[in-house]
């Protein structure tokens, strides 16, 4: 009995070992690539750099998370960079053209990405659409028309200054929009690790039957996930538009690869279940961190893509090898 | 003595720090039924993975017709002659069932490009269901036609092409009806006359009576000992299984009926089903019996509406419910303990405090509405403590314990439900013989404490060791209603096949 | 622990592998003259199309004779604005001499343009933005280049003649200001447009866009395109019809040029890539060292049609090299 007290210390111990590495592997990944790049380039680690990629990251880190929560729960959202854009035309529509100030502007489009999000949970749960990759990428093309047809594709600029705040001004050197994602990765781990509806979220991930037979009410959650990552793409193009301020019809293009990504390399798994908030972050801290040095270095922008899908299929096979290992115990 | 066709020596393997075969023996003859017992987590597994090259050895010797080989993988063991049938069955659903037993040694006419020798491939199928005594119309069937046990019959076709001279079968029984089992164990048999061996890992003692030949017994990674089946007694492979003799394999009490806590009235699962009635009392552990597909996990289901049901009524205490979905079945005090723990019990990939407070997590609702996850880990450490569920650390995802402590982590949930009415679907299918003492001691506990039992069982042993009441289910109905001291396998199994 | 760290560190190794693989690579050129501690950041709509190309080397080819560090940059593709954005801010927080721009949205850059204006003189070339403090525009006059494509079609055109405009993406001013010009200059001769379509600058769009004008109506006699993949695209659905259709398009793009050459394209409206670059690092130059600049400086357009064909396809060749 004593000797099995001891094996199970010992286990312990090697497991507290390996959780710390599986929780902050792609956090070292960072590290080192920040090493890397602080040794190549003598700009990359300057106050006014790491600001740059602060401000750059924040757009691309409030669609990763929103798009963490599909991803937990074994879906998938192709539909926020469309979402994105037309919460923005909108906008546009509401405090430019329509001189409906800024306020109703903002309530606007955060109205419209969340309408579009529930658009897509209602897809999913109540006309049964067999995946959400079908759901949301019928509305990632209804929204990307919208956005195209509202202004007749013209880009609109001169928003109010509240609604720049969010993506163009500063406290001291730190960007408000970054000052944004971390408040906003805040609330999500608190809303992930500690509330109900956020716990639902990875059980339903974790196996959907045994959540449904657990007495989880599926599609009221699958919903909820969808309206957030609907609602998170609408607060991402609020800090863009803020960012260049202007709003145009082709913003956001792609983008949902690019917050994929971000999830994927932060460790989640697309099989459900398996995802943190913070591994998100740095996931989208890595890929503008990457951008940012290769610019730096001046790597041609076809070189770029290369390297930042080597990075990709590096850092999920890392996270095959890291689930080999543990599921061969 | 006949000769050894596969000998395992001093075999060792460990999982980082894990060790899990410590010096395991296993000598195996050709023509015999060698069967593997120990409880889960003993090596079995491990043991057989090592044999079909899906592990390697850290140490130790493979000896194969006298000859020190060396298994790089599944392919090479395979070559060797060595064939295994895995509980889950390794077939392709979709596919004919001539294709699956062909599948990836198909015939073809010409060469290694040429077409695919459609007929001949046939024709051979045919001659192999014969052999296992089906009808050789079955070859051009698709697969997910069949019943489990056809589907496994192929599975042993599958190793017959192979020309196999060691047959590997993980508790072959274990999802099979009465019908199917027997038609297994002559099947078994004709293989074993026919002078293959057969390594078969089994928790039933019955079968391993009626078909083993010898028995290595594995207890924490050690071969324990290696016995005749024919000259030892059951008493003592528990012994050597467990560590220690059980006093008991039923350790059934006597109960104090009271009160009709459940009922369902005119109860039909589905528009063309017969409309059932049942009452079951508080301190009852009910039993219910029946083939394979008697609709017995569809009445559970629809009791718990995990399916709709087509009509009827559902009461507790006397009380009219509606139950239409799980969560109302959960609040009105029902628990579900399914027959799948992996595909709908359990959140394998998460940690055992997240899977215990699942169901009943607004209880551990703190300020502000958010939970507290150290009132979470209390709750689940409070049953792990109850249950003894092995290893007791509640950070462990689900997928890391083994099948009986998998399940105790299933009953935990439930009771963390604070429910009153529980229904087992075959609690204790494939789960060691001390883990189903254990929890059978569970369902003694929560009758005691007032609860009551449904438990579905197809192990006709524990539905009379276990039960105070058998029902016995037949194509949807219920067919006969039996106090425990009318119950006997007799009974039981001519209500279960009347006019099937 | 090691099996578990080896992951990890071969991650790390093959991605600065990749940024050291790339370092080599770079797009800048330095010459020996007293200049050459100056340095000019262009950063362009893309770095990955042919027109952008000769953009590229018309600026390399200024850096190497005026002796000074060029560095290029622009994202993979014209969509992707905010890449571009971003680009713009890694060069400016390099502190370069002076900046070169081409914005695919204008609006986007002016906030991090009209920070930098305020120390350094900011280029913009082929698409202007407005704001304060920009040194100059250097481009090609849509309106004007869309007007001459248009005359020289109707001058092959008898009036009343039915024609077709091809224009590009919606809210693209350089196509659109190109399809008011041909637009104003048909009418004026007396043309009737029996049909103005966007195909999105691309060639199998525009392909299909003609496709469906000519299912309605094949008495079509020209077809003006606000650039020349465009008007390729047509082409290959107005020979598919075997009908003779006149055909215009923009850009004067070597594939473009080739085809009039061959009887396929009518002509095409030549911008000068190549001297956008070229001049656009020349005015750079001047305003660093504080000479006066015009606030708009016209690049200049060639009509290129099958007289002049070879001898403009030979200047290209000779500047993609």
């Amino acid at each position: 009995m004593s000797e099995l007290i001891e094996t199970l210390k010992v286990e312990k111990k090697e497991q507290g070992w390996k959780k710390l590495l599986s929780k902050f592997g792609s956090l070292l990944a960072l590290i080192i690539l920040m090493a890397v790049l602080t040794m190549t380039t003598d700009k990359f680690l300057t106050v006014s750099n790491l600001m740059n990629i602060a401000r750059q990251s924040s757009i691309n880190a409030l669609l990763a998370i929103g798009m963490l929560l599909p991803i937990l729960t074994a879906g998938i959202d192709l539909s926020v960079g469309s979402i994105l854009a037309v919460s923005i035309m909108v906008m546009g529509i509401v405090s430019v053209n329509m001189q409906m100030g800024a306020v109703a502007g903002i309530a606007v489009c955060l109205l419209i990405g969340a309408g579009f999000g529930l658009l897509n949970g209602l897809l999913l749960t109540k006309l049964r659409l067999p995946h959400p990759f079908i759901s949301t990428l019928g509305t990632m093309n209804i929204a990307r028309g919208i956005a195209l047809i509202i202004t007749a594709a013209a880009p609109i600029a001169g928003f109010p200054y509240l609604v720049q705040f969010l993506g163009s001004e500063f406290v001291g050197p730190i960007p408000v929009s970054f000052l944004l994602v971390i408040a906003v990765y805040i609330i999500f781990h608190i809303f992930l690790t500690r509330t109900q509806t956020g716990r639902y979220i990875y059980a339903i991930g974790g196996n959907k039957e045994a959540a449904r037979l657990s007495g989880i009410n599926v599609d009221r959650v699958l919903i909820i996930v969808y309206t957030i990552s609907g609602f998170m793409a609408a607060l991402a193009g609020l800090v863009m538009v803020g960012r260049v301020n202007s709003a145009f019809p082709l913003a956001g293009l792609s983008y949902e690869l690019d917050a994929i990504a971000a999830v994927i390399i932060g460790g989640a798994s697309f099989f459900g279940g398996v995802g943190t908030v913070w591994g998100t972050l740095i996931g989208a801290l890595i890929i503008a961190v990457l951008r940012n040095g290769l610019n730096l270095l001046n790597v041609s922008a076809d070189f770029q893509m290369t390297v930042i899908g080597v990075v990709i299929i590096a850092a999920v096979f890392v996270d095959v090898l890291r689930q080999r290992k543990s599921k061969a115990n | 003595m006949p000769e050894e066709i596969l000998v395992m020596k001093d075999v060792y393997k460990s999982f980082q720090s894990n060790h899990v075969l410590k010096g395991v023996n296993l000598g195996v003859r050709r023509g015999e039924v060698h069967v593997l017992l120990g409880e889960n987590g003993a090596g079995k597994s491990t043991l057989i993975k090592i044999i079909t090259g899906a592990y390697a050895m850290d140490k130790g010797e493979m000896i194969w017709e006298g000859k020190p080989v060396r298994v790089t993988g599944p392919i090479a063991s395979m070559e060797l002659g060595i064939a295994t049938i895995y509980q889950e069955l390794n077939v392709i659903p979709e596919l004919a069932v001539y294709e699956n037993i062909f599948l990836g040694r198909e015939l073809k006419k010409g060469g290694k490009f040429g077409m695919l020798d459609r007929s001949t491939m046939i024709k051979q199928a045919e001659e192999l269901l014969v052999r296992l005594g089906q009808d050789p119309k079955l070859a051009t069937v698709q697969l997910n036609k069949l019943g489990i046990g056809q589907q496994q019959l192929v599975e042993i076709a599958k190793a017959l092409i192979l020309d196999a001279k060691v047959l590997i079968m993980d508790e072959p029984t274990s999802s099979l009806s009465g019908v199917e089992v027997e038609q297994l164990y002559k099947i078994v048999e004709q293989l074993r006359a026919e002078g293959m061996a057969i390594v078969f890992i089994s928790h039933r003692f019955e079968e391993i009576q009626r078909l083993g030949n010898r028995i290595t017994i594995l207890r924490d990674g050690q071969g324990v000992e290696t016995v005749e089946v024919a000259t030892t007694h059951q008493d003592y492979w528990i012994e050597l299984m467990v560590g220690r003799s059980l006093d008991e394999k039923f350790p059934k009490k006597e109960f104090v009926r009271g009160e009709i806590g459940f009922k369902i009235e005119n109860f039909k699962v589905t528009a063309n089903s017969p409309a059932l009635n049942m009452e079951v009392h508080y301190g009852e552990i009910l039993g219910v019996s029946g083939l394979v597909g008697a609709g017995r996990t569809e009445l559970a289901r629809a009791i718990f509406a995990a399916d709709k049901r087509h009509s009827g009524e559902i009461y507790i205490d006397g009380v009219k419910q509606k139950i239409t979905n799980p969560r109302q079945a959960i609040e009105a005090g029902i628990a579900f303990i399914t027959e799948d723990r992996k595909s709908e019990g359990l959140l394998l990939d998460l940690p055992l405090d997240f899977n215990v407070c699942l169901a009943n997590m607004k209880a551990f609702k703190g300020s502000r509405k958010l939970l507290n996850p150290a009132k979470m880990r209390k709750e689940a450490a409070k049953y792990v403590k109850e249950l003894q569920i092995r290893p007791g650390s509640i950070e462990l995802n689900a997928r890391n314990f083994s099948g009986g402590n998998q399940q105790k982590v299933v009953i935990a949930k439930w009771l963390c439900t604070k429910a009153k009415i529980f229904i087992f679907d075959e609690p204790t299918r494939g789960i060691d013989i001390g883990a189903k003492v254990e929890v059978y001691r569970l369902m003694n506990h929560l009758v005691d404490e007032g609860a009551l039992v449904l438990m579905i069982s197809s192990d006709l042993p524990e539905i009379l060791g276990m039960c105070d009441r058998v029902l016995v289910m037949n194509q949807g109905d219920i067919t006969a209603n039996l106090p425990i001291a009318e119950a006997t396998q007799e009974t039981i199994m001519k209500a279960a096949t009347i006019g099937a | 622990m090691k099996k578990v760290l080896t992951p990890f560190l071969s991650f790390a190794l093959v991605s600065s592998l990749f940024l050291a693989a790339c370092n080599d690579d770079q797009s800048s050129s330095s010459g020996s003259n007293s200049d050459a501690d100056k340095n000019v950041s262009v950063v362009l709509k893309t770095t990955s199309s042919p027109y952008w190309k000769y953009v590229e080397a018309g600026a390399k080819k200024a850096g190497e004779d005026l002796g000074i560090n060029v560095t290029i940059v622009g994202p993979s593709a014209e969509s992707e604005v905010i890449q571009q954005v971003n680009m713009l801010e890694d060069q400016i927080s390099q502190s370069p001499d002076a900046i070169l721009i081409s914005p695919t949205q204008p609006d986007t850059v002016i906030p991090a343009l009209e920070r930098a204006a305020k120390d350094i003189p900011v280029v913009l070339i082929d698409s202007d933005a407005t704001f304060n403090g920009k040194t100059t525009f250097i481009g090609t006059e849509n309106f004007s280049a869309g007007q001459e494509g248009g005359k020289q079609l109707a001058n092959m055109l008898q009036k009343g003649d039915k024609v077709v405009l091809i224009s590009g993406a919606l809210g693209n001013p350089a196509t659109d200001e190109r399809i008011k010009g041909a637009k104003a200059a048909l009418e004026e001769a007396g043309m009737v447009i029996v049909s103005e379509q966007p195909a999105d600058s691309d060639k199998t769009k525009a392909m299909s866009v003609m496709e469906n004008i000519l299912e309605k109506d094949q008495d079509i006699k020209g077809v003006f395109s606000a650039n020349d993949d465009m008007a390729l695209g047509v082409l290959r659905a107005v020979q598919a019809k075997n009908l003779d259709i006149k055909i215009f398009g923009t850009d004067g793009t070597e594939e473009a040029v080739k085809s009039i050459l061959d009887n396929g394209l009518t002509g095409t409206v030549a911008q000068n890539p190549y001297n956008m670059g070229y001049q656009g690092v020349e005015t750079a130059v001047k305003a660093i060292s504080g000479e006066s600049i015009d606030s708009r400086i016209d690049s200049g357009i060639t009509i290129i049609t099958k007289e002049n064909a070879q001898e403009h396809l030979d200047f290209l060749k000779s500047i993609s090299k």
